[in-house]
């Protein structure tokens, strides 16, 4: 099995991946710079567990994990305009909803900060775009679009995924 | 910072609007091709930089990215701003002489519209996917392996 890296301490998230389920292997994500996490599955538990993976965990994941922790780094006014620092809650509610909505075999997001310390995840294929934002000071919301203009749709994120997880099935 | 915003009549609609792009800001766009992130151009005080004091100034456009030589550089017209109900006006400030800032909210249909008829300036085209993805990996700032789609 493979093992992480992995830099952000969040090791109070509950995660409930929809790839996961039955009994499951222990997956730590390790990193020379910072402290061990060790993750212990506990498909019962509901706390603590930090991530629950299972193989084959999808492939989307290590990436994207990877471009958050990358985010996390980035240094106040990191655009030369005041942005602030990515904020780890929010980025890691936004990988939460990612382990929601995600199946398997969803392509990888790709992930950018906003300037005031949010972030965003968005996809661009084919001419299908999803972009979903996590501002530091609003609610969370996305939106769908073509590049043909034939369809666009906004909407707040809400425990409803069903509507985000339509539009990133397009994108396979 | 500005205080005061008024769209200054003074700047035309055609003038170009220099404004930076962080290589973070820089996505995948599908089929090997970039694309600059929305996220780009939310901020509700959007700096840029104003071609005719620069231009007055002799300067050239690219001397935008002389303290940020890492950053790409977009153009955006004023007026293009104007009807996204954004207020283009001057802010000089003493590290930058033609700093302006394009000021509205921008919902993500604007933000998406100034993305859009953003002009690249530096380079003077789309630059594709793979020399982002190396150019971030140099930097340290992509999420994505080599070799990784």
């Amino acid at each position: 099995m493979a093992t992480y890296t992995h830099a952000l301490p969040w090791t109070n998230s509950l995660f409930q991946p929809k790839w996961g389920s039955g009994g499951s292997e222990a997956i730590a994500f390790t990193d020379p710079d910072v402290a061990r996490v060790s993750v212990t599955a506990r498909p019962e538990a509901r706390r603590p567990a930090a991530y629950t993976l299972e193989t084959p965990f999808p492939a989307w994941l290590k990436p994207t994990i990877q471009a958050f922790i990358d985010l996390l780094q980035l240094p106040q006014n990191w655009d030369g305009y005041g942005a602030v620092q990515v904020r780890e809650q929010l980025a890691q509610q936004a990988l939460m909803v990612l382990v929601e909505v995600m199946e398997n075999d969803a392509p990888s997001p790709s992930v950018v900060p906003l300037s005031d310390g949010g972030v965003q995840i968005e996809w661009h294929r084919r001419g299908l775009n999803i972009e979903i934002e996590f501002p530091a000071d609003e609610a969370p919301g996305y939106c769908y679009y073509e590049d043909d203009g034939d369809l666009e749709s906004e909407g707040r994120v809400s425990r409803n995924y069903e509507r985000i997880q339509a539009y990133i099935a397009t994108l396979k | 910072m500005a205080t005061d915003h008024f769209d200054d009549p003074n700047i035309p609609d055609e003038e170009r609007l220099f404004r930076r792009i962080n290589l973070a800001h820089m996505v995948d766009g599908g089929g090997g091709e970039s694309a600059v992130s929305s996220a780009a151009f939310r901020a509700p005080e959007l700096s840029v930089n104003l071609e005719s004091v620069m231009r007055t100034a002799g300067r050239g456009p690219e001397d935008s990215l002389k303290d940020n030589p890492n950053d790409l550089l977009t153009s955006i017209a004023a007026g293009v701003c104007r009807r996204n109900l954004q207020i283009v006006c001057p802010d000089p400030i003493p590290k930058e002489p033609a700093h302006g800032y394009v000021f509205g909210n921008k919902s993500k249909r604007i933000q998406r519209a100034l993305r859009d008829a953003a002009r690249w300036v530096v380079p003077d085209a789309a630059p594709s996917w793979e020399e982002i993805r190396l150019r971030k990996a140099q930097l340290g700032i992509t999420g994505r392996e080599l070799g990784e789609d």
